[in-house]
């Protein structure tokens, strides 16, 4: 019997990195419910150009919400759309024209690094990613087997930034959604901590790139 | 760190939410109120309701079907203060954004119909209309979150088409 196409909250659902896995077996498979969730996120990316938060802040919300952090916002975050399946079919065109795959490769297959925009062009980097303002850096998770996934940002003497409790996920590729991150300044050093079912496996520095 | 109201959420979960979902919830909006203008105030009041009594979100799961219930309920209620007020003439109503799929025309038209009669719905109907016609669930999947056999859910959404077709054919 043929695999139903995607129904629209399933297309909702993907576009957030939210289906269910056994449907993520037939998005991988299937290039027309792939082009309706892609195009999904193209409109997400465009209404949040439109209106990023800090726009959206302005209205009724305004009164709601809670104060802004005392602490210096360095970083902006920017959630990237999607993750899972999707992340995977994004990664193919992400990963092209990448001249040097990270070698660095953790317990059970998995591996994390950073995937740094700038302008045009993107690079990876584990251990280490220089960088400057307005650059805009992604995470990219790679899990060998099942296992719990959290990453925090440490900024100097500051308590760690959560930036993703992804809590336990399937083997597979994925962008880290809610941990995308824009350079801002003033920027400074700092490192973000890959923790894999609970324990530290893996740290990246980010520093600031000298003027030239 | 961002204090959190009691019962609410921190402003960086707020953002991250937003970020993450509020395309989607405002699609969802404008598809229930069928009307941008209305949809914005709607988005607007889902995170007022999730500032204050969000806190719940942390535990889901299923973060998205669990927002849409919030975005659902600020969309009724806005659907239920629509409908008290006097209907202007005259006005042109927003269509709402076409769905992913473009299915048989039949389908569109009914979707349409129960859509635009959604404020004339008990919220057991409402739930039913938005699970079949804006989720596209199938009828057994819904019947399994509403409690309900496939037989009744299938004979409910006949019955739910009929009075749409009535309404639209009387307003004509």
């Amino acid at each position: 019997m043929t695999e139903p196409h995607l129904s629209a909250i399933e297309v909702e659902l993907a576009s957030v990195g939210e289906l269910d896995p056994e449907r993520q077996l037939h998005l991988q498979s299937c290039k027309l419910c792939q082009f309706e969730v892609e195009q999904l996120m193209r409109g997400a990316e465009a209404f949040l150009d439109a209106q990023p938060f800090e726009a959206f802040a302005l209205g009724a919300v305004k009164d709601a919400l809670p104060p802004e952090p005392l602490r210096p916002v360095r970083w902006t975050r920017r959630a990237a759309l999607g993750s899972g399946v999707m992340a995977c079919a994004a990664a193919v065109a992400l990963f092209v024209g990448t001249s040097s795959p990270p070698e660095l490769r953790l317990k059970g297959g998995s591996s994390f690094s950073a995937i740094l925009a700038r302008g045009s062009t993107q690079s990876e980097h584990v251990g280490e990613v220089r960088i400057r303002a307005g650059d805009r850096l992604r995470f990219s998770v790679v899990l060998g087997e099942e296992a719990t996934v959290r990453l925090e940002l440490n900024e100097g003497e500051d308590a760690p930034l959560q930036l993703f409790d992804g809590g336990r996920m399937s083997p597979g590729q994925y962008f880290v959604p809610e941990a995308a991150l824009r350079a801002e300044p003033p920027l400074i050093e700092s490192r973000v901590r890959f923790y894999l079912d609970g324990t530290l496996a893996d740290e990246l520095y980010i520093r600031v790139e000298e003027d030239e | 760190m961002t204090e959190a109201r009691p019962g609410g959420l921190t402003r960086r979960e707020i953002e991250g939410i937003y970020e993450r979902f509020g395309f989607v919830l405002h699609r969802r909006c404008r598809a229930l109120l069928r009307d941008r203008a209305a949809a914005d105030d709607a988005l607007q009041e889902v995170f007022i309701n999730l500032i204050k009594y969000g806190r719940a979100y942390r535990e889901v799961e299923a973060k998205l079907p669990w927002l849409y219930r919030v975005a659902d309920r600020c969309c009724f209620a806005a659907l239920d203060r629509r409908a008290k007020l006097p209907t202007p003439m005259g006005e042109p109503v927003e269509l709402p954004p076409a769905p992913v799929e473009i299915g048989e025309e039949r389908r569109l038209e009914d979707r349409q119909r129960v859509l635009s009669m959604l404020s004339q719905l008990s919220p057991e109907d409402r739930n039913l209309a938005v699970l079949a016609f804006v989720e596209e669930r199938d009828q057994g999947e819904i019947g399994r979150l509403l409690g309900f056999s496939r037989q009744t859910i299938n004979k409910r959404l006949k019955s739910l088409r009929a009075r749409a077709l009535e309404v639209v054919e009387a307003e004509s």
